[in-house]
């Protein structure tokens, strides 16, 4: 649909699945969509798995778990104790949220690539293709790594490592050691090899690895420089090895949950020893330190988590958010945004220039967003009506069609 | 205005460039949290061919608690009273914040097409349709074509 275009081009922030839609490899919405998060639907960020195996944004689990003890998918019974951070995935949302405009510029369907580019490609083509445009940084000291060609088709929680399914073309795939950089057959890799090269630690670093190398079985050379980026950024942040999370972050301990029939005196002792505001409402207090505890926690789940004073920002931008927010309407008095309008009511806790900023920042958040969006409202009643029209004279059409999106929406439902 | 969440913006954008068939949800533009919804009564229901409007309302902590959703046309239906509120798990207990506007206005859809009466909201409607099937049928089609035709 031409209408992502447009929209991708108003809320460049607002990523979906389906701005995959009409570029050259449309398969690429699905990976995109298992990469985000169900419940903030954007990209993980900082990913954990719950006991019942699926995987949010730390801080989003987090906050839900603090509203109610279920998975937000199946509804199983969830606690905070159960959840374990996946570093290699944040790893692998980083990468690809970084490098998502890019791949699908390169995507776009008008766009003719190169010789390798085939009329008639099939998924595997596809992938290739898709490894080989991605930009990277040839010079780079950091080993490449050959994703398998049918990686597309491996189901996402088997991860990069896993078997692909094609036990045939697995035979086939040589793949190089992200460590050392010597190619060999991935099952060996991923075997015994990659833990050894991991331990030892005395890899040659400057064996440069040649990404130009032939394939011996004849193939084109995946000059697999996707990776790369995302060795070359986590070597900035953590070192060598991609699952690392720096030093500091091992020593810090994760703060317990908060016992809410502690004494307010001792609920202020608490926040002050914690550099936060001890003001407000007891209920805002206890608001205030259950988010600091979930930012401070799920912080602890990055690859490459802030420092605490970036948490306790992001814990002011939330209060204040919530302070702007309240008293806006009900859902029986919805003409009231007026008022709404003016219930910048003063936070509770933050001093002077703090509250002008982030005000100021709302204030332009809101006009920036406010016209994006009636812009967008616009081209998409625009749109809308392009397509009733279109659709009229095939009523028959019509009512398959809404059958079989009533099915997709179903699948959805369960989800 | 309130600030929005890139959740809400995003739903939003969605539901708008890519709408769930029979159903329309508009935002106000003066209030992006409030939603005007249309939705046309399922085949083979005794709602068919009507239109039904209904608010939606997303809260401020909305996803972590489910949207606000009352029918403003009236209708007949044992699960809906007559305020237009909506009895219906994934709005209350089974809410979850992986559901979305989307998954909520087609469990509404699929809540007309297959009503409860043993888990009523509307008691009278609710003890009709049991006791006396056909007629509640036949009411809740003619409420359909004196309050939700077009």
């Amino acid at each position: 649909m031409a209408m992502h275009v447009l929209v991708s081009d108003t809320l460049e922030e607002v990523t979906d699945p389906s701005d995959w839609s009409e570029c050259k490899f449309p398969e690429l919405a699905d990976l995109d969509s298992y990469l985000r998060c169900q419940v903030c639907k954007d990209f993980l960020k900082a990913p954990v798995l719950t006991t019942c195996g699926h995987t949010f944004c730390s801080i989003c689990i987090r906050r839900s778990i603090t509203e109610s003890n279920k998975c937000p998918v199946c509804l199983e019974e969830t606690y905070e104790s159960g959840l374990r951070k996946v570093l290699l995935l944040d790893n692998i949302v980083r990468w690809f949220s970084q490098n998502r405009q890019e791949l699908q510029d390169k995507l776009q369907p008008e766009h003719i690539n190169d010789s390798q580019e085939q009329e008639n490609s099939d998924i595997n083509e596809s992938s290739y293709i898709v490894t080989n445009n991605s930009k990277g940084k040839e010079n780079q000291n950091t080993p490449s790594f050959s994703i398998p060609r049918d990686i597309s088709n491996v189901p996402f929680h088997n991860e990069i490592s896993s078997d692909p399914p094609n036990a045939k073309t697995e035979k086939k795939v040589l793949a190089e050691c992200p460590i050392c950089g010597v190619f060999m057959p991935l099952s060996e890799i991923q075997g015994s090899h990659i833990d050894k090269c991991l331990t030892s630690g005395d890899h040659d670093k400057s064996r440069q690895p040649n990404s130009d190398q032939p394939r011996p079985n004849g193939q084109k050379t995946v000059r697999s420089k996707t990776l790369n980026n995302f060795f070359d950024k986590d070597k900035n942040s953590s070192g060598n090895n991609s699952q690392l999370q720096p030093n500091s972050v091992k020593n810090k301990q994760r703060l317990a949950n908060l016992d809410t029939s502690i004494s307010t005196s001792r609920l202020k002792e608490k926040l002050t020893s914690l550099h936060l505001s001890s003001s407000g409402t007891r209920n805002q207090m206890e608001q205030r330190m259950k988010e600091y505890i979930n930012l401070y926690n799920a912080n602890l789940d990055s690859i490459n988590p802030a420092s605490d004073r970036v948490v306790v920002d992001r814990l002011q931008k939330w209060e204040a958010l919530i302070n702007n927010k309240s008293n806006s309407g009900g859902v029986y008095n919805s003409n009231n945004t007026s008022n709404a309008r003016n219930m910048n009511s003063p936070p509770v806790n933050y001093d002077e220039p703090t509250i002008k900023r982030q005000k100021i920042q709302h204030d332009e958040w809101n006009n920036k967003n406010n016209d994006q969006y009636l812009e967008l409202i616009k081209k998409a009643r625009a749109n809308m009506k392009k397509q009733k029209n279109k659709e009229k004279p095939s009523t028959d059409n019509d009512s398959r069609s809404k059958a079989e999106s009533f099915s997709d929406n179903d699948t959805e439902l369960l989800l | 205005m309130s600030t929005l969440p890139k959740r809400i913006i995003r739903e939003t954008e969605r539901l708008i460039s890519d709408p769930v068939p029979d159903i329309t949800a508009t935002p106000h533009e003066d209030n992006l949290r409030y939603f005007d919804v249309s939705l046309k009564g399922p085949a083979g229901s005794p709602y068919e061919n009507g239109v039904f409007k209904l608010e939606l309302f997303l809260p401020d902590d909305y996803p972590m608690t489910a949207p606000k959703v009352r029918f403003l046309t009236r209708i007949y239906h044992p699960n809906i009273d007559r305020l237009g509120r909506i009895c219906l798990d994934v709005l209350k207990n089974n809410w979850s914040p992986a559901l979305q506007i989307r998954t909520i206005l087609l469990s509404i859809q699929a809540l007309l097409s297959s009503p409860n009466p043993d888990d009523p909201l509307a008691n009278e409607v609710a003890q009709e349709w049991k006791g006396n099937h056909a007629k509640a049928i036949a009411t809740a089609k003619e409420w359909t074509e004196k309050y939700a035709t077009p």
